[in-house]
């Protein structure tokens, strides 16, 4: 008698698969948020951005790019591969107040024998073009430019105009007469006209920062409101009040990532809060929300941006795990190297941000990553970076925990219910000036003699570089 | 002529008796009993295709609707009891996850509890769908083996989406000396960079007239050393284990094994100053981690020589990253097939965001 045998692992299988969106979908997300392609032959590229909305041309009207500043010192580079005159009227959102801006026209391209004494002179003869793309001619010098005010005091507006027949970019505050094309731009690479670089696409960078100044500076972090709006209220008015720079949103916006409420956080968040303000998604946001509507709302989910001597790396751990895209990122991240300025030295400490902690204190609990391997390569990363912190909001606590040489902070005070009656809370974060690279800490009789690394040369003396204070607010 | 006449050897083999025999009445009972055939015994119920499909549907929220349309009522209330009791571990979880605020003293209790709530859920309406469909007769016997040494060789390949590990060779040795075992295991990666060493040693104190029926007590020992990343982890793992009959509590079902592990286990990290090295051994610790295992998993027969296992399992030191969502846990698949005395095959899935698939070979000692 034959036997059949019915297995029931696929109700078992739906059981253990949850409803969320895989990690991959927002690194595919996060991607083309940094580059987006309006036409065949124009691009529009952002460093310390997000493309969040594009418009095509209609008509008379140019094609628009809304872009969500996702830093102090935002790059947005239109590149122009085309013939004939093409205006893109851009908008940027969630800028500082008081930012200055420039911009500068360049060829993506060097001639070759610069290309060839650059190789031969093996660093030692080199053609200096332009400090942040040294492999782009530029076309005139840096100039500065004041984009117009948009519908709020953190919006920006200004309209770009590339005439790569010309050679030639304008950049405006108001919407520009429209020019006609030159007969006979269209400049192929075999073209009589091309001569050197002819054929290269037009580069129009632009620029949008806040000026450097001296001292220190100050941001909060909070996450974990988990839709809380009444707590959200009392945090916001908490953290005006304190007078930071910006502020860092660790993850955990909505209770279950539906888009309305999410829109409705973002929304509370831009009439309230008197600073810029970035955001990663927490685990909870990922539940039911659309990959596009989260990079519509917050941009990027995994961003950097350099300010003062610090480096801030926001991270995506909603899936609590990394995203192989996360990892690469991170690593590129934590070593010198420049973000989207070329060029530029790294600061000296680098601090990291994410809404779930590699390793929960309560290991049963399991809240913390997926797997314990992924977890261990996270800490060993950070050890290796000498990070002094790593800030976190999954675990409604306020809690610190010394890993590898890591502080891992826990701070999910943000608005939802509490363990063990907690206070709510969020940190403020102060950075000196004058940071101390940690693997180079300055000579016994220099005039930083004496302080460590982690610490800030002061005019009062050696002083910690980065203060975390908890501040308690009541919903 | 030689295909000519072997046609015609085989052809009435080939297409069957009854159209050898055009016409031919069916034999009777009593011939077909003569010729090997077995009523099936009248205390044994038969399975039927509708009985089937409720359990399967509606008996998605009635556990044991199946049995009780077959006619078998007893195991009708067995599988509802405990679903109701599976609905009742799983309040529990969310009670101890809620009431507690989500505070990590109940986070272990609220998983298990979770675990368990799900796997018995889970179970008792695939025991009522099984038993349903195939009726009450028996399963094949268990032809796992469960005495005398073995050693076994085998290939893995593992996915994971964050790490270039992929080809492993696994040695492992299982050695049964009357009420205790030792189990030491060796997974090299092939480029030697991720190295896993581990031995589970412990006893059977309870064992079942069923040579398969236990509940084991163990303790397991291990060192991951991963040279890619620079640190290397040692832990220690405490865990129980059984493996029961489950025609005890439903008679269709007998040959069907529940088996599961829970365990508690700490491992300690060791971090090298630069990403390829590994630190020695006794290097310091620079943090510790605690954890649950937890394993519940069903096992039978498919043939007689041919033992499949799936189980639900927790274990966040694997090398396959769990699946990212709902519990966070991976799904095996095993397949043993007892080729000779003295030689198995095995195969071993493990899914979860990646996926890790093992093929080998166990030699008796």
């Amino acid at each position: 008698m034959r036997r059949r045998a019915a297995l029931g692992p696929l109700a078992l299988l739906a059981l253990l698969v949850g409803c969320d969106q895989p990690a991959e979908l927002r690194d595919a997300a996060n991607a083309a948020a940094a580059k987006v392609r309006l036409t065949d032959t124009l691009t529009v590229t952002v460093g310390g951005g997000a493309v969040v909305s594009t418009t095509p041309a209609s008509g008379d009207a140019p094609a628009q790019v809304r872009i969500r500043a996702q830093s102090q010192d935002v790059r947005v580079d239109v590149v122009d591969r085309g013939c004939a005159p093409v205006t893109v009227a851009v908008t940027v959102t969630h800028l500082p107040t008081g930012i200055e801006g420039s911009w500068r026209a360049l060829l993506d391209g060097l001639p070759l024998e610069t290309v060839a004494a650059r190789a031969a002179g093996g660093g030692v003869v080199d053609f200096q073009g332009d400090p942040h793309d040294r492999d782009r001619v530029p076309l005139g010098r840096e100039r500065p430019f004041t984009p117009a005010e948009g519908s709020a005091p953190d919006v920006r507006r200004f309209w770009v105009t590339t005439d790569r027949g010309r050679q030639a970019v304008a950049a405006d505050e108001a919407p520009p007469v429209a020019r006609p094309a030159l007969a006979g731009a269209c400049v192929t690479p075999d073209a009589p006209e091309a001569g050197r670089l002819g054929a290269a696409p037009l580069v129009a960078r632009f620029r949008l920062r806040r000026p450097p100044r001296s001292g220190g500076f100050r941001f909060a972090v909070w996450g974990n409101t988990a839709g809380m709006t009444a707590a959200r209220d009392a945090l916001i008015a908490s953290v005006n009040a304190a007078a930071v720079d910006f502020a860092v949103i660790t993850g955990d916006l909505t209770a279950s990532g539906r888009p309305d409420d999410l829109r409705a956080a973002v929304a509370q968040l831009d009439a309230g809060l008197a600073v810029p303000w970035y955001a990663t998604v927490g685990d909870r946001d990922v539940v039911s929300q659309a990959v596009g509507t989260v990079v519509a709302e917050l941009g990027r989910t995994t961003f950097a941006f350099d300010v003062g001597d610090l480096r801030l790396i926001v991270l995506d751990s909603a899936d609590k795990a990394l995203s192989p895209d996360g990892h690469t990122q991170l690593r590129a991240w934590l070593s010198d190297g420049p973000l989207w300025w070329g060029g530029t030295p790294a600061p000296p400490v680098r601090l990291v941000l994410t809404h779930v902690p590699p390793f929960d204190p309560f290991g049963t609990r399991a809240n913390g990553f997926n797997q314990r391997l992924e977890a261990g390569r996270f800490i060993a990363a950070l050890k290796r970076a000498q990070v002094p912190y790593l800030l976190t909001s999954q675990l409604a606590v306020f809690e610190t925990q010394r890993q590898a040489g890591v502080t891992v902070v826990h701070a999910g005070g943000g608005g939802a219910p509490m363990e063990r009656d907690a206070a709510h809370h969020w940190l403020q974060v102060d950075v000196a000036e004058g940071c101390l690279a940690a693997d180079d800490p300055p000579a016994a009789d220099a005039p930083c003699g004496g302080c460590q690394a982690g610490q800030a040369c002061t005019a009062e003396g050696c002083a910690p570089c980065v203060t975390l204070t908890k501040v308690e607010f009541s919903p | 002529m030689r295909g000519l006449l072997t046609l015609l050897l085989l052809g009435p083999g080939l297409v069957g008796p009854a159209a050898a025999q055009p016409g031919a009445p069916p034999p009777t009972v009593a011939e077909a009993q003569a010729d090997g055939f077995q009523l099936r015994p009248p205390d044994q119920g038969a399975g039927s295709l509708l009985a089937g499909g409720l359990a399967l549907g509606p008996g998605l929220v009635l556990h044991g609707l199946g049995h009780y349309y077959a006619g078998d009522h007893a195991t009708a209330k067995v599988l509802f009891a405990a679903e109701l009791v599976s609905v009742g571990l799983l309040t529990g979880a969310l009670l101890a996850n809620n009431l507690g605020d989500g505070r990590g003293e109940l986070g272990g209790l609220s998983r298990g509890l979770t675990h368990a709530g799900v796997v018995l859920f889970a179970g008792s309406w695939g025991a009522d769908v099984l038993g349903a469909f195939k009726g009450s007769t028996a399963l094949e016997l268990d032809s796992s083996r469960v005495r005398g040494n073995r050693f076994g060789l085998a290939y893995r390949y593992t996915d994971d989406p964050v790490t270039d590990f992929r080809h492993h060779l696994v040695f492992r040795l299982d050695l049964n000396a009357g009420w205790f075992f030792l189990r030491p295991l060796v997974d090299l990666e092939g480029s030697a960079r991720l190295r896993q060493l581990q031995a589970e040693i412990g006893a059977r104190p309870l064992r079942g007239d069923d040579p398969h029926e236990r509940l084991e007590l163990g303790v397991r020992l291990r060192r991951v050393e991963n040279q890619s990343h620079g640190f290397s982890t040692v832990g220690l793992m405490g865990y129980s284990g059984y493996k029961v009959d489950l025609g005890r509590l439903v008679e269709g079902l007998r040959h069907l094994y529940a088996f599961g592990r829970v365990g508690y286990g700490w491992d300690g990290y060791q971090f090298a100053a630069t990403p390829d090295s590994v630190p020695a051994l006794f290097s310091d610790t620079a943090l510790g981690d605690t954890y649950l295992l937890l394993e519940t998993g069903l096992g039978f027969n498919l043939g007689q020589r041919t033992h499949l296992t799936l189980s639900a399992l927790s274990d966040p030191t694997k090398d396959v990253p769990p699946f990212a969502g709902g519990t966070g846990g991976l799904v095996e698949l095993g397949l043993v097939h007892r080729q000779s005395d003295s030689l198995d095959i095995e195969f071993l899935g493990t899914m979860g965001d990646g996926f890790a698939l093992l093929l080998g070979l166990g030699y008796g000692l």
